[in-house]
């Protein structure tokens, strides 16, 4: 088993990332680079660890699908996070390329009185481009395009049942490689 | 007026040294998750573990703590407190900050990133990537009228906001006019009811559809919550009494300036009294742009 190295300066660079993610949250759908990128671990893009190593912590549960051990034997030493034996009890869903997502509207979506309670995916995709779907709502100042290449066929029509429920819903942040999109529950999604 | 970037390690001896920005990396990263979910959610209160502070309650500690949170190298700092960069409150946040993280300060509203500030929304306009921090002592609009959390939280679920509609009435029932005229509550998004913090109304219409996004954060109550850019932000009203800003007849007797929130004060031991910019900024501007 061999351990990789995390972020040169830990307190800085979280920092860096987590205001670039605050950025891509508070203003949806309009992609940013990370500022300060983490090696990549097998089977984890490089967008996906940082965003680990900023957020996680021993508080935390994260859902990772089956990876080779030395990934998570890093991500456990670096952040002390616990894993998450199902996406229902996770506060963090990731989903590397390739895998399954499961479906939205069976996550932690909140509860009336807590709608902050709900999971937070990270999706590895491919590019972004501006061909999927017609994006509007808080943080978006004109309606804008979006579409990102790899994301299951009905992942919008998924989003908009998500979105229907608001203020329950699910969070998801898009990381195509070092680039990041914000995708908050309060978006709401045009197909076509 | 801007004070430059100076490393932490050049002025403190190494006894005295704080975590960068005070807080420690996991209290940071707490907060750093709440306030996704206050983003995701526009004017939804999420709990956060309120730390104890090197100051009290009621002096910005939920202010602090966001800043604390978000604040890095590049950020170039302002705090205020009603308006005025150079009062005690605002002095005191600025050094702390100038302290524990070493980050370069303005008094400049256009020059900062990051602006801290205790009951006002500057008069320059804000731009697309600064970040407002409000301290705010009472984050519950519906508190003075429901005492109970339980009761508050499923009024809130519910989206039942018959209650503050009924305040408003009795205002114009008993005065002729809505009287809130500060703290006045705010729907946030079409559909959470939010106080702007004790800001005067004169600043409400600058939340609508702001280009920065705007941080709430309540130490004391151990709540935060968020405004992001461009969100719809209406400030309650009935067809018949729309929402109206306070406007004087003065102008401000330093700058003369007659569309800026004014505060009147005794300028001597007769009694005399003055009108004069509560932004003390902006005032210098004016006064600037005059000469």
């Amino acid at each position: 088993m061999m351990l990789h190295t995390g972020f040169k300066h830990p307190v800085d660079d979280a920092q860096r990332n987590f205001r670039a993610l605050l950025e891509a949250l508070s203003r949806p759908l309009q992609p940013r680079a990370l500022p300060t990128l983490p090696p990549a671990l097998p089977g984890l893009a490089a967008g996906t660890v940082a965003l680990l190593y900023t957020l996680a912590d021993q508080d935390v549960a994260v859902w990772l699908p089956d990876l080779p051990a030395d990934t998570l034997a890093t991500l456990r030493f670096h952040t002390g996070m616990t894993l998450a034996a199902s996406p229902l009890a996770a506060d963090f869903i990731v989903i590397p390329t390739g895998r399954a997502l499961p479906a939205l509207d069976a996550l932690p979506a909140g509860e009336a009185e807590y709608p902050d309670r709900a999971a937070t995916l990270i999706i590895e995709t491919g590019a972004f481009h501006q061909c999927d779907v017609e994006a509007s709502g808080p943080g978006i100042a004109a309606p804008l395009r979006f579409g990102a290449q790899g994301l299951p066929k009905d992942f919008w029509r998924q989003w908009q049942v998500n979105h229907a429920r608001y203020p329950l819903g699910v969070d998801a942040l898009l990381v195509a490689d070092g680039v990041i999109a914000g995708l908050p529950r309060s978006v709401s999604v045009k197909e076509g | 007026m801007t004070e430059p970037f100076s490393p932490p390690s050049a002025n403190l001896d190494d006894r005295w040294r704080y975590n960068f920005g005070f807080l420690d990396e996991n209290t940071k990263r707490m907060l750093r998750r709440a306030l996704l979910k206050a983003v995701a959610v526009p004017g939804y209160q999420v709990p956060f573990g309120s730390r104890e502070m090197p100051l009290p309650y009621g002096w910005g500690t939920g202010g602090i703590q966001l800043t604390a949170a978000v604040i890095g190298h590049e950020d170039v700092l302002k705090v205020i407190d009603q308006g005025a960069d150079d009062t005690t409150n605002a002095v005191n946040i600025r050094r702390f900050f100038a302290r524990v993280a070493g980050v370069a300060t303005t008094t400049v509203t256009r020059d900062a990133t990051l602006i801290q500030t205790r009951h006002r929304i500057p008069e320059t306009p804000l731009a697309e990537g600064q970040i407002m921090v409000f301290q705010v002592p009472e984050p519950e609009p519906l508190r003075t009228l429901e005492a109970s959390e339980v009761e508050t939280r499923k009024l809130h679920a519910h989206q039942e906001y018959g209650l503050m509609h009924v305040k408003l009435y009795e205002d114009i029932a008993r005065y002729g006019h809505i009287a809130t005229s500060y703290d006045y509550p705010v729907m946030v998004n079409r559909r959470y009811l939010a106080s702007p913090s004790p800001i005067p109304k004169f600043d409400n219409p600058k939340l609508h559809r702001s280009p920065a996004l705007m941080l709430f954060g309540a130490g004391r109550e151990k709540r935060l919550y968020a405004i992001p850019p461009y969100t719809e932000v209406e400030s309650l009203a009935f067809e018949d009494h729309p929402f109206e800003a306070q406007h004087w007849s003065q102008a401000c007797a330093l700058c003369g300036s007659s569309d800026s929130y004014l505060d009147e004060i005794i300028a001597d031991d007769a009694g005399v009294r003055q009108f004069v910019c509560s932004d003390t900024d902006h005032c210098r501007q004016q006064r600037e742009a005059a000469q």
